[in-house]
C-alpha cells in the first residue's frame, strides 16, 4: 500500500480534503469516545482506589488492590484463568493453523464457501453455542454416549462443570476469529517462495518453520488480540459450563459487582484483567519482532 | 540458471536412488503423498465443521424431539416447544429489544465509524496516529471493563440503566469496528482515481458522492453486518448495562443459570440460528454482487476487514 503511494508522487498523502475540516469530521467520534469510553474507564480507575460500594463514594485507599493481590483465593483464580485461557489459545492455534493453511492454499473453489461458513460462525449467538455445548458435554450427552457406545468407558465421565469444559468452549467458540486473521496473513505469502523452498529440497517442516510461521506472525498477533483478550472477560462460559471448578477472574468480577456490591474490589480485579491482557499483547508483539529479525 | 540445473539434477539423483524402476516409484510416492494430504484435509475439515456446527445441529434435533429431558432417544416429532417459545412473553420481548437496539445502533455506528475512517485516512494533522490509536481502543480493551465502567459511571451520574444505556455502550464499541473496516477499504483505494476526478473538475462533494461512496458500499455493507451481529450477540457489555430490561443474550443466560424451561430454549435457539444463517447468506449474496460491480474481492472485504 505504501509502495503504491510512493510510486505516485502527484498524490500527496492525506491531503485530498484539506486540513481544516479534519476537526469537523473527527469531532463527533472523538466526543463519543471521550464521554462513553474514556470517562467511564477513568471513573472505574478512581473506584478501584476508593472504598466505594453500591451506595456511593468512599475515600482514597489501596485496600482493594492489597486484597486482590494478597488474598490466596484470588491468586488461585488468577492462576486458573491464565492456565485455562493459555490452554484454549494453544489448542486454537494447533487447530486453526492447518485450517487456515488449507483455506489459503488448497481449498480451490471451496475457498469462498468455507470462508463464508467461518464468517457465519462469527455471527452465531455465543450464548446459544454455550448452551449447545452444555448439552453435548452432559452426563447423558453425545460425548458420553459415543464413549460408552465404543466401550471406552463404562460409567459416564464428568465433563460438564470442569476446567476442561471451559477450555473446550473457549477454544471452539473463537475458532473463526483465529482462522481468519491467520488465513489473511498466509494469503499474502508469495507462493513462489514455497515452490522455491520445495525445489531446493526443504522438507515441509522447514517450510513451515522458516516461511509460513514467520510470515503469518501478524495473523497470530491479531488472533491474540481478537481472541485472548475477550477470553479473559468471559464470565458466561465459566458460569454455564465451568461450575465451581472452572472459575475465572471475570466470574469473580461479576460476583463482586452483582452479588456482593463490592465495587472497589470488582474494579481492582478488572484492572488486573487489563494488566494481563496488556502484558500478553506486548509480549506477543515483541516475540513477533524478534522472530522477524531472526529469520 | 546453474542453480536450477543443480536442483533438477539433485532431484533426479534422489529419485533414482530409490530403486531401479525409479519413475513409477516416484509417481507412486507423489500419489501416495497426495492421498495422505487429501485424507488429512478431509479429516481436518470434518472435525472443523463438527466443532463449529455440530452443537447447533444437535439443538435443532432436540427442539423437534417430543421429550422434556435432554435425551437422544427419539420420542416423536413435535412443534409444541416452538408454540410454547413463541407464546413466551419474556422471550418475545427480549428478542424484540435486542433487534431494536442492534437496528438503531448499526446506522449510528456506520456514520461515526465512516467519519473516523475519513478523518484518520484522508487528513493530515498533528497527532493523527494518536487519534487513530485512541479510536481503536474500545476494540482492544477487554469488554468487561467497558461494561463495569459504564455500570459505575451511569450509577454515579444517576442515569438509570435501560435499553438506551445498552445502546450507547454498543455504539462506542461498535463504531471503531466500522472504522477499522472502512479505513482498510480507504487505504486499498487507488488514490490516483481521486486525483483524476479532481483534475477533471469534480468538486469535493461530487468526488465523495460519485467516486468514493460507490466504492465504499461493499465495505459499509460488510461493516453493517458485523456491527449488527456484534450488537445482537453482545453479552458482557449488555449484561452490565441492561438493568432490569430484557435482552436476548441475557435472557438465554438467565435461563441457563436457572436451568428451567430448557426445551423452550432449544426451540428459540434453533429459530434464531436459522434466522442468522438466512440473513448472513442473503447479506453475503448482496455483498458479493456489489463487490463484483466495484471490482473488489469479497475475500478481502470479509477477511481483510477486521483483521486489516
Amino acid at each position: 500500500m505504501s509502495a503504491t503511494d510512493a510510486g505516485a508522487p502527484r498524490v500527496r498523502s492525506g491531503t485530498t480534503f484539506g486540513r481544516r475540516s479534519a476537526a469537523a469530521v473527527l469531532a463527533s467520534p472523538v466526543l463519543t469516545l471521550l464521554v462513553l469510553f474514556a470517562a467511564p474507564l477513568a471513573y472505574l480507575t478512581w473506584v478501584s482506589f476508593s472504598e466505594a460500594d453500591i451506595t456511593g463514594d468512599g475515600s482514597f485507599t489501596f485496600d482493594n488492590y492489597a486484597e486482590v493481590l494478597g488474598e490466596p483465593i484470588y491468586r488461585s483464580v488468577f492462576l486458573d484463568t491464565i492456565v485455562i485461557s493459555f490452554t484454549a489459545m494453544a489448542i486454537l492455534f494447533v487447530i486453526a493453523f492447518p485450517l487456515a493453511a488449507f483455506l489459503a492454499f488448497r481449498a480451490g473453489k471451496w475457498e469462498i464457501p468455507m470462508l463464508l461458513a467461518l464468517v457465519l460462525t462469527d455471527e452465531l449467538n455465543p450464548l446459544i453455542r454455550l448452551y449447545a455445548w452444555q448439552i453435548v458435554m452432559n452426563k447423558e450427552g453425545v460425548i458420553n454416549k459415543v464413549l460408552q457406545g465404543l466401550g471406552i468407558v463404562d460409567e459416564p465421565i464428568t465433563l460438564l462443570f470442569t476446567k476442561t469444559a471451559v477450555v473446550v468452549v473457549l477454544a471452539t467458540g473463537s475458532l473463526a476469529f483465529v482462522v481468519i486473521p491467520i488465513y489473511a496473513a498466509l494469503k499474502t505469502v508469495n507462493r513462489n517462495l514455497i515452490e522455491a523452498a520445495r525445489d531446493l529440497g526443504a522438507s515441509w517442516v522447514t517450510i513451515l518453520r522458516e516461511i509460513l510461521l514467520p510470515l503469518s506472525a501478524a495473523g497470530f498477533i491479531a488472533a491474540i488480540i481478537i481472541v485472548f483478550v475477550p477470553m479473559l472477560s468471559d464470565f458466561a462460559s465459566p458460569a454455564v459450563v465451568g461450575g465451581r471448578e472452572g472459575y475465572m477472574i471475570a466470574s469473580l468480577i461479576e460476583e463482586e459487582f452483582n452479588a456482593r456490591g463490592n465495587w472497589g474490589v470488582g474494579s481492582a480485579l478488572s484492572f488486573v484483567i487489563l494488566a494481563i491482557s496488556g502484558v500478553m499483547v506486548w509480549v506477543s508483539i515483541r516475540i513477533s519482532k524478534v522472530g522477524r529479525l531472526g529469520s | 540458471m546453474k542453480q536450477a540445473e543443480a536442483v533438477a539434477a539433485g532431484r533426479t539423483v534422489r529419485g533414482s536412488r530409490s530403486g531401479s524402476r525409479s519413475v513409477p516409484k516416484v509417481v507412486w510416492t507423489i500419489r501416495r503423498r497426495e492421498l495422505v494430504t487429501n485424507a488429512a484435509s478431509a479429516v481436518l475439515l470434518l472435525a472443523g465443521s463438527l466443532i463449529l456446527f455440530g452443537p447447533f445441529l444437535l439443538l435443532a434435533f432436540l427442539s423437534f424431539n417430543d421429550s422434556q429431558i435432554m435425551s437422544f432417544r427419539f420420542d416423536g416429532l413435535t412443534l409444541r416447544f416452538y408454540q410454547e417459545a413463541l407464546a413466551d412473553e419474556a422471550m418475545r420481548e427480549s428478542l424484540r429489544n435486542s433487534l431494536i437496539v442492534a437496528g438503531l445502533t448499526t446506522p449510528i455506528c456506520l456514520v461515526l465509524g465512516t467519519l473516523s475512517a475519513f478523518g484518520v485516512a484522508r487528513f493530515t494533522f498533528r497527532g493523527r496516529g494518536g487519534v487513530a490509536a485512541a479510536l481503536a481502543l474500545p476494540l482492544v480493551v477487554p469488554s468487561l471493563l467497558v461494561g463495569v465502567g459504564a455500570l459505575v459511571t451511569f450509577s454515579k451520574v444517576d442515569v438509570p440503566l435501560s435499553l438506551t444505556t445498552v445502546g450507547l455502550m454498543h455504539i462506542v464499541v461498535g463504531f471503531p469496528l466500522v472504522m477499522a473496516i472502512v479505513t482498510a477499504a480507504l487505504y486499498r483505494f487507488d488514490r490516483s482515481l481521486e486525483e483524476a476526478a479532481l483534475d477533471l473538475g469534480a468538486t469535493r462533494r461530487e468526488l465523495l458522492w460519485y467516486v468514493l461512496l460507490p466504492y465504499l458500499v461493499p465495505a459499509l455493507a460488510a461493516a453493517a453486518i458485523f456491527v449488527f451481529g456484534w450488537s445482537f450477540n453482545s453479552f458482557t457489555v449488555t449484561f452490565f448495562t441492561v438493568g432490569s430490561e430484557r435482552m436476548f443474550t441475557v435472557w438465554v443466560f438467565s435461563r441457563l443459570r436457572q436451568g428451567t424451561n430448557l426445551p423452550l430454549v432449544n426451540a428459540i435457539s434453533t429459530l434464531v440460528t436459522a434466522g442468522t444463517v438466512v440473513v448472513v447468506y442473503i447479506a453475503y449474496s448482496l455483498l458479493r454482487r456489489s463487490a463484483v460491480r466495484s471490482g473488489q474481492d469479497v475475500r478481502t472485504l470479509v477477511a481483510g476487514g477486521p483483521a486489516q
